[in-house]
């Protein structure tokens, strides 16, 4: 009877603490973010080294961590558990694509990697409920079955492509589309997902380099930026 | 004297045991094959899932007239089998410059623009994929996913390929909403006379 007695006494101590603790402490440190990085950069040995990417990749590392933010990081290139990655979106608040532009689209492993994760998250339901037009969801329009709401993702990308062949009518390949345009396939199964996507940030007409230098100067103020930071 | 038009038939569907056998995609592979034999075209195939040597597929591109893309859409793009595709048989054309002699600029005139240094002059493409999207999605803005876009503004991820090698895009034609309320046997019907059409034959 005195043990239980004692027990209950310090349990009410605990919770009353944890309590005090969890409201004099900054709300930055009980609910630090997390990021989800993602390179996918496919190395052709003596013609895309990935160097580019990784640089890109860091810079962004270094500015999360430098915002406290909590890194979770995939290298498609290297292997994954789709599950796992499953999972990773899960936790992550914000998720940032690094990808070079090979036949105006993202190396193959990506789409190989979007298949199986968000197969994957399908059939556990853990991103969608479905395309958003069952009687269950409601009868929305299609596209609206996601349950990622809240999150962030945005691409970050290297093109061969100059900046000027973008919004610009005139132009004979893309026809006044812009670069998010090109990569709306990237872009639109996170939003089918029910993520916020943010304009893409990138980095124009690589194998001239005349301005990589700048670019990833620029890349952490756009992040502040866009994110809020 | 061997003048036979050539058309160049790729089926990428990937087959996902009891969810996507490919027979939709098989359907709709058959019909173009049809046309243009009943058109006299001499047909090349490839389906990707079963293998493929990427220098034949590059000869393959050279010989023909017409290349059409036969593409369940998986995830708002081909599956991913397409892209691995894509990725070696264009970098192989593009290594030996028989799909293009590069990106089209060049430093003695600074007018030409980017992707105008294709090869593939007279040739036309055309994708004709399966979607489990329903028509309504597209060219509406107030539809919240495409907001707008046509499918050929989504498969521009896949055109813009050929573009790059100077190769004429043909409408798309596509079949919608197969897992609901899609009017597949329609479409399978309709689908030879698309080909007349855009093709003129």
């Amino acid at each position: 009877m005195k043990v239980k007695i004692i027990l209950i006494a310090w349990l009410a101590i605990v919770s009353l603490t944890t309590e005090l603790t969890a409201q004099n402490k900054p709300v930055t440190d009980t609910q630090q973010k997390t990021v989800l990085l993602i390179n996918t950069h496919l190395t052709y040995p003596g013609w895309s080294e990935g160097k580019l990417n990784a640089s890109f990749y860091n810079a962004a590392k270094n500015f999360f961590l430098s915002k406290n933010y909590k890194v979770l990081e995939t290298k498609v290139e290297n292997g994954y558990n789709a599950d796992e990655e499953v999972e990773k979106h899960l936790q992550a608040d914000i998720i940032i694509l690094q990808t070079p532009v090979n036949w105006e689209n993202t190396p193959w492993i990506y789409k190989k990697y979007v298949d199986e994760v968000f197969n994957s998250a399908l059939k556990s339901k853990k991103f969608l409920s479905g395309d958003g037009r069952s009687e269950a969801e409601g009868f929305k329009q299609y596209g609206m079955g996601g349950k990622m709401q809240g999150k962030k993702f945005m691409i970050s990308a290297t093109w061969n492509a100059p900046e000027e062949s973008f919004n610009d009518k005139k132009q004979y390949l893309f026809k006044g589309k812009s670069a998010d345009d090109a990569l709306f396939n990237v872009a639109a199964n996170y939003l089918f997902t029910g993520f916020e996507v943010i304009p893409g940030y990138y980095c124009y007409d690589v194998y001239h380099n005349k301005h990589i230098k700048e670019d990833l100067e620029n890349y952490p103020k756009y992040l502040k930026k866009v994110f809020g930071l | 004297m061997n003048s036979a038009k050539k058309v160049l038939l790729i089926n990428t569907h990937l087959t996902y045991p009891n969810w996507s056998e490919g027979k939709l995609n098989d359907a709709f592979h058959q019909k173009a094959k049809e046309f243009f034999l009943s058109k006299g075209f001499e047909v090349l195939e490839t389906k990707i899932e079963d293998g493929y040597n990427v220098d034949e597929e590059v000869e393959k591109h050279l010989e023909a007239n017409i290349i059409i893309l036969q593409t369940p859409i998986n995830w708002f793009g081909a599956p991913w089998i397409y892209k691995k595709y894509v990725d070696e048989v264009f970098n192989s054309g593009l290594q030996d410059a028989r799909f293009l002699s590069g990106d089209g600029r060049t430093r003695e005139d600074l007018t030409k623009q980017y992707g105008t240094g294709g090869n593939m002059q007279g040739k036309k493409f055309m994708v004709c994929s399966t979607w489990n999207a329903p028509k309504a999605s597209f060219n509406d803005p107030n539809q919240v996913l495409f907001e707008g876009r046509s499918t050929a503004d989504v498969l521009i991820q896949i055109t813009s390929n050929y573009r790059f090698c100077a190769a004429d895009i043909v409408e798309d034609y596509n079949c919608f909403d197969i897992f609901k309320d899609g009017d597949i046997v329609g479409d399978l019907e309709n689908y030879p006379k698309h080909l007349e059409k855009v093709f003129e034959v």
